[in-house]
């Protein structure tokens, strides 16, 4: 007796449907999956012929092949017992697979029969829908997950059972409903605001221009100036994703299987802060069987590097294509992987090694020293960096007395501002924010009248700038002019824009 | 052939372990270097207080021959090296009359001029802004007013200082703590490179000699002994330079000292010097006016730069300083957002008045 039962697989974010094939002949007693699998899809033959067993039903002693099809890819993960066992029960005639041709299971078995949930559920559910699937079977911690895409009805269940007992048609699994978006929107809420932030309002203003275009921002200042209390608020600050870019970050941490159980949609753009220590293979992914690295899961969110000359060379170095191109590569024996890494990159450093530099009455460290720490990134990663702002200790009695600066509210609403800007710009090309723009979208959008021109020209030739620089101050610029609400580049924008490049004369020596 | 007494001077002055003191205590004994070369197997006992060191090297025949030391002069002279020693009439005048007159001195370039007056800018390593601005530009308005300037090429003040003669068109010159072909700050390469021609490296240790620390003190006498006064810019409590002044003072210079910031302890040196009766500077004329009898060409009035600010601008310029200042502090204190602000420094910075030393701090330019 022979019959066939789908399932699904995720390879990266990548989800793939696979052809679950059972037959059962006479013949010495044996049980064998094959079809390119790895070794816990092999143990799996115990856990499904146990849980069956505890579920109720008997397997003859027969001859059992299961076959994993299509067999060109490696195959892991655990999600393969439900199929396989549903598959067999269907070979021993206990179920009918007449009406299981548009069915998709995934799950996972204990030897009592109950389903434990698996990993990477919304790409493989994604797959199904795109293939056409009608019905999904999962454990009940993935439903929610399972039921974020419309033209698919999930069924939710604890145990084996449940599921044998509803194709039977004993039981009557109720299919779980996709959670309706509520009309109203929540108003927006401040815990971290930056009005808590006295006299550091240059570096606020930076931090609104790089919300609003995307661009990459360092923060470099003395040890206690602020710059993680900077950086802490951020994402309250942050614009709502798309359902777009919250079913690739939810992708994504599913296929890390850090989404929580029973939880759908991730709608909070995320916020990443890796120790400095990691090593580059955590950063941008990898492993055998590569897993996201902290860029992927920061993916339309912020990565906020903290003490960043502290990080390994090879890690920040590691930073660079991916951070030009949006997406990591990883290339194995078994395959190619690609994630999505557009995030934000925050970062923060101190000066040089004791952190005061230039302030000489407590700074010790040689030119030469401060010169050491600052190379310590690397001219390419620095490049990246498109704004740069200096973070001021503030002293106590300035602080009682300086008036109250720019608050979160103030600086979500001249974001959103600046994003709608974006949107209309950018309503037919294939990018969202102003640090994206090519060459020609430049042209278009960032044309300099003569004044603007010559002040171009004269700081090009006075800050010996590089073609990439000149690039980033004015889509920088550009940005700035969006959140003015100004039409073209004016010689103010540009001159703020300069402002914030990191000069040459950070890297000590200003002499 | 014999060795000549200049090549026998050339040798002692190239060891180490020949200081000038035993160097007098054996000229003493054999009035000539060449004595002391060909004397070498003499009873050593009749001079006192010779160390067994040196004893132990000038009896060792293997470590020189008369080949060797013609065969090290000539490689010298052939890098472009130059030697003086006591008994040469370019010996400098001045140095004849320290206290421990060097055996000889190693130099590229020229040797200071006997009648050009000659200042010495010492001060702090670690120097800020305040102090690296002053001595660039003191040192330009001194070189301008034809005045030498002479330091140490060490970080901070001396190397601003011989930065800023240069700019002035002036002439300049090092002292080193090692051979005159070790460049020491490594970052000064091209600083030393360009003072080999407007001015001069100088150095009484040998051809490849380390710097070593015990050999800065001893040479801040040369500096201080070369100079007519020493100008201390941002001394600390304990700086070196302190020692520098104290050795001018010693042998009889006049010593001046530019005043900083009172809160800061980076010119404590300075204030003491001051109050001890130094010459508190804080023009160049200060030190140009007690130089003209000399036959200065005299001192034309600094020429003030003529700025054509407007009122915005010249608000922010009046609250910058030669010390770092950031723009929120800035904005602040003009009542200008910081956008405002830093339209304005950005305007500033390009006309070239004002300086950022990165990370959104501004200062003065002079």
């Amino acid at each position: 007796m022979f019959c066939k039962i789908y399932t699904a697989a995720c390879l990266g974010i990548e989800g793939h449907i696979v052809q679950v094939e059972a037959d059962l002949s006479a013949g010495l007693p044996t049980f064998r999956i094959v079809g390119e699998i790895s070794s816990e899809v092999r143990e799996s033959g115990a856990r499904i012929c146990t849980a069956i067993r505890n579920s109720g039903y008997e397997l003859p002693p027969k001859r059992y092949i299961v076959n994993l099809s299509p067999a060109n890819f490696h195959k892991s993960g655990t999600g393969f017992d439900l199929p396989i066992a549903i598959s067999l029960l269907c070979c021993i005639e206990q179920i009918n697979p007449e009406h299981l041709k548009k069915s998709i299971f995934i799950g996972e078995l204990g030897l009592d029969g109950r389903l434990v949930p698996v990993k990477g559920i919304l790409s493989m559910i994604g797959k199904a829908v795109e293939a056409g699937y009608e019905q999904c079977y999962v454990p009940v911690e993935n439903a929610s997950e399972a039921a974020i895409l419309p033209g698919i009805c999930v069924f939710g269940a604890n145990t084996l059972r449940e599921i044998i007992f509803h194709l039977q048609g004993k039981l009557s699994l109720k299919a779980v409903q996709r959670p309706i978006e509520s009309g109203e929107k929540q108003p927006r809420k401040y815990p971290l605001d930056y009005k808590d932030i006295y006299g550091q309002e240059m570096a606020k203003r930076c931090i609104e221009i790089s919300v609003a275009g995307g661009h990459h921002l360092l923060m470099i200042g003395p040890p206690g100036s602020g710059k993680t209390m900077m950086a802490e608020r951020i994402p309250y600050i942050l614009p709502d994703m798309t359902f777009e870019e919250q079913m690739t970050v939810t992708k994504i941490y599913s296929a890390r299987g850090l989404l929580k159980n029973g939880q759908g949609l991730m709608k909070e753009r995320p916020f990443r802060r890796p120790h400095h220590t990691v090593s580059d293979k955590v950063l941008i992914g990898g492993g055998a069987l590569p897993m996201p690295g902290e860029l992927s899961m920061a993916h339309a969110g912020i990565l906020f590097l903290d003490e960043f000359a502290e990080f390994s060379r090879t890690a920040i170095e590691a930073l660079r294509q991916p951070l030009e191109s949006g997406e990591v590569y990883l290339h194995r024996v078994r395959g190619d992987y690609c994630y999505p890494a557009k995030p934000l990159v925050i970062a923060a450093m101190n000066p040089c090694r004791c952190g005061y530099y230039p302030d000489r009455e407590r700074c010790r460290c040689s030119e030469q020293q401060v010169q050491g720490y600052m190379s310590k990134i690397s001219g390419p990663m620095i490049e990246r960096m498109d704004l740069c702002v200096r973070i001021n200790p503030v002293n106590y009695t300035s602080m009682s007395q300086m008036p109250e600066g720019l608050g979160s509210a103030e600086m979500f609403q001249n974001i959103i501002k600046a994003r709608s800007c974006q949107a209309k710009r950018f309503e037919n090309a294939d990018i969202q924010l102003n640090s994206a723009m090519d060459s020609a979208m430049m042209a278009a959008y960032c044309a300099l009248d003569a004044a603007s021109e010559d002040l171009l020209k004269k700081a090009y030739e006075k800050y010996h700038l590089s073609a990439r620089t000149y690039q980033k101050i004015l889509k920088v610029a550009r940005t700035i002019c969006d959140l003015d609400g100004e039409e073209r580049i004016g010689t103010e924008q540009l001159m703020e824009a300069l402002a914030y490049r990191l000069p040459e004369s950070a890297f000590g020596g200003y002499r | 052939m014999k060795l000549t007494e200049r090549e026998c001077l050339f040798w002692l002055a190239s060891k180490t372990w020949m200081g000038v003191r035993s160097f007098d205590k054996l000229m003493g004994y054999f009035h000539s270097a060449k004595n002391i070369y060909y004397g070498r197997n003499s009873n050593y006992e009749e001079i006192p207080g010779l160390s067994k060191k040196v004893r132990s090297h000038l009896q060792d025949a293997s470590e020189y021959s008369e080949d060797m030391i013609r065969r090290d002069m000539e490689i010298f002279e052939k890098q472009g090296g130059k030697f003086v020693c006591r008994v040469d009439e370019e010996f400098p005048e001045r140095l004849r009359h320290i206290y421990d007159v060097p055996i000889g001195l190693f130099y590229y370039g020229e040797l200071p001029n006997e009648h050009r007056p000659m200042i010495a800018v010492v001060g702090a390593r670690t120097a800020s802004g305040y102090g690296l601005e002053a001595a660039a530009y003191f040192s330009k308005k001194l070189a301008q007013a034809g005045i030498g300037v002479i330091s140490g090429l060490a970080r901070g003040i001396d190397g601003a200082a011989h930065q800023g003669a240069m700019e002035g068109a002036g002439k300049t010159w090092a002292v080193l703590g090692s051979g005159i072909n070790v460049c020491y700050p490594r970052e000064h390469q091209r600083l030393y490179e360009q003072m080999k021609s407007s001015g001069g490296i100088l150095s009484e240790y040998g051809w490849n000699t380390k710097p070593e620390a015990w050999h800065f003190p001893l040479r801040n006498r040369l500096i201080s002994g070369l100079a007519d006064g020493i100008f201390v810019i941002e001394a600390r409590k304990k700086s070196g330079s302190l020692i520098t002044a104290d050795l001018g003072l010693e042998q009889g210079k006049n010593i001046y000292a530019l005043p900083g910031p009172f809160q800061t302890g980076l010119s404590e040196g300075c204030h003491r010097l001051i109050q001890t009766g130094a010459k508190l500077v804080y023009r160049p004329e200060d030190i140009v006016e007690d130089y003209e009898k000399d036959g200065l060409a005299g001192f034309t009035e600094s020429e003030k730069i003529k700025l054509s600010l407007d009122k915005r601008e010249y608000l922010v310029y009046a609250s910058l300083s030669l010390g770092p200042k950031d723009v929120d502090t800035i904005s602040r204190e003009c009542g200008f957002s910081v956008v405002e602000t830093l339209q304005i420094l950005m305007n500033l910075e390009l006309d070239g008045v004002i300086q950022s030393m990165g990370q959104n701090l501004y200062m003065l330019r002079l």
